[in-house]
């Protein structure tokens, strides 16, 4: 299994929900996925990835969501990509463990990209994620801290 | 005399710092809710005082450790204490601000994640269907929090005896709360965050 997971310790920040030009909306509930959308997500994250930059992305693992697209739930952080037997993916760390570190940042974490219906969909080894797949809802971008 | 002088200044400036905090600074969030708590409130007075209640007493409720209140090491369970959330829900009806039907929604919720917790053990991270704030309903709470000043009522509509208030903390959340009258008091049975 080949991953490119590379990060380094950067002064970073996440934009707010909804900044213009900030974050790229990919699903959201009752409404058709956006192929665009989809591939400037996969666009970003690839330029972010090779800059070793990690990317906080919304995903969805229940119905409805306490933030403003009404579907993201929870976060998680792009910090690799890869290519197994299921497709192409990019690996995160889970934020839904606090405590089980290596459940966090299992190689097992990873969001599939489907590039004919534009889903981002994975599982999480953590406890958090074990209850039902996710689904990635959105891509924040990362900015640098001035 | 130097003990008299002494004390003469210490009474002097407590006066002017009673002065100072009673008429020059802005009343505190505490203060705005005692102050209208015991008049006949409107639907829109309700609404804003227990949004001001529910951010002041936020930190007081949020210790009550509803989750993993048994929890000795990182490997037990979550399971959830029906003591505490009895305790919590009593905290919150006290204020005076929620109905009957308010409570008993928190509560479903807390029986749900009982369920889940049953059926999908979880010892660590945010519990399914908790993972933000359950009275503001909003991940981004300090959107709410930190913003609370800038809250302002946009609409009051009333029917009968039900009443529906939309009020803004930013062009882009605004809160709708949902009332009904019992016993001639403007009580809240929802409050929800609003996208714009």
């Amino acid at each position: 299994m080949k991953i490119n997971f590379s990060i380094v310790h950067k002064p970073l920040t996440i934009s707010k929900i909804k900044a213009p030009g900030q974050t790229i909306q990919v699903y959201q509930e009752n409404q058709s996925i956006n192929l665009q959308a989809t591939k400037d997500a996969v666009a970003y994250l690839q330029y972010a990835l090779s800059n070793k930059i990690p990317v906080i992305v919304g995903v969805s693992n229940v119905p409805g969501g306490p933030n403003s697209d009404k579907s993201t739930n929870h976060w998680v952080v792009i910090v690799g990509s890869g290519t197994d037997s299921n497709g192409n993916y990019f690996r995160f760390y889970d934020s839904g463990a606090t405590n089980q570190v290596n459940r966090a940042t299992s190689v097992a974490n990873k969001l599939y990209y489907n590039p004919t219906t534009g889903e981002f969909k994975g599982t999480s080894d953590t406890n958090y994620g074990a209850a039902a797949a996710y689904q990635m809802t959105m891509v924040r971008k990362s900015k640098k801290i001035l | 005399m130097k003990a008299i002088l002494y004390n003469t200044y210490l009474l002097l400036g407590g006066i002017m710092w009673c002065f100072i905090s009673t008429c020059m600074g802005q009343p505190s969030t505490k203060q705005h809710v005692e102050n209208r708590r015991d008049s006949l409130l409107s639907p829109a007075e309700i609404s804003t005082s227990y949004l001001y209640w529910y951010i002041s007493h936020k930190s007081k409720l949020d210790r009550i450790n509803i989750f993993q209140a048994d929890t000795a090491s990182d490997t037990d369970n979550y399971k959830v204490d029906f003591k505490r959330v009895n305790f919590y829900l009593n905290q919150i009806k006290k204020s005076g601000f929620v109905s009957e039907k308010y409570i008993d929604t928190l509560k479903k919720a807390y029986l749900a994640a009982d369920e889940k917790l049953n059926l999908h053990p979880q010892n660590d991270g945010p519990i399914q269907g908790f993972e933000y704030d359950p009275i503001l309903g909003i991940q981004e709470e300090t959107e709410i929090t930190q913003n609370v000043n800038e809250f302002k009522v946009i609409s009051n509509s009333i029917k009968d005896d039900h009443a529906v208030v939309l009020g803004k903390i930013s062009d882009t959340l605004w809160i709708r709360f949902d009332l009904s009258k019992t016993d001639k008091k403007w009580l809240i049975n929802a409050m929800h965050p609003y996208f714009k």
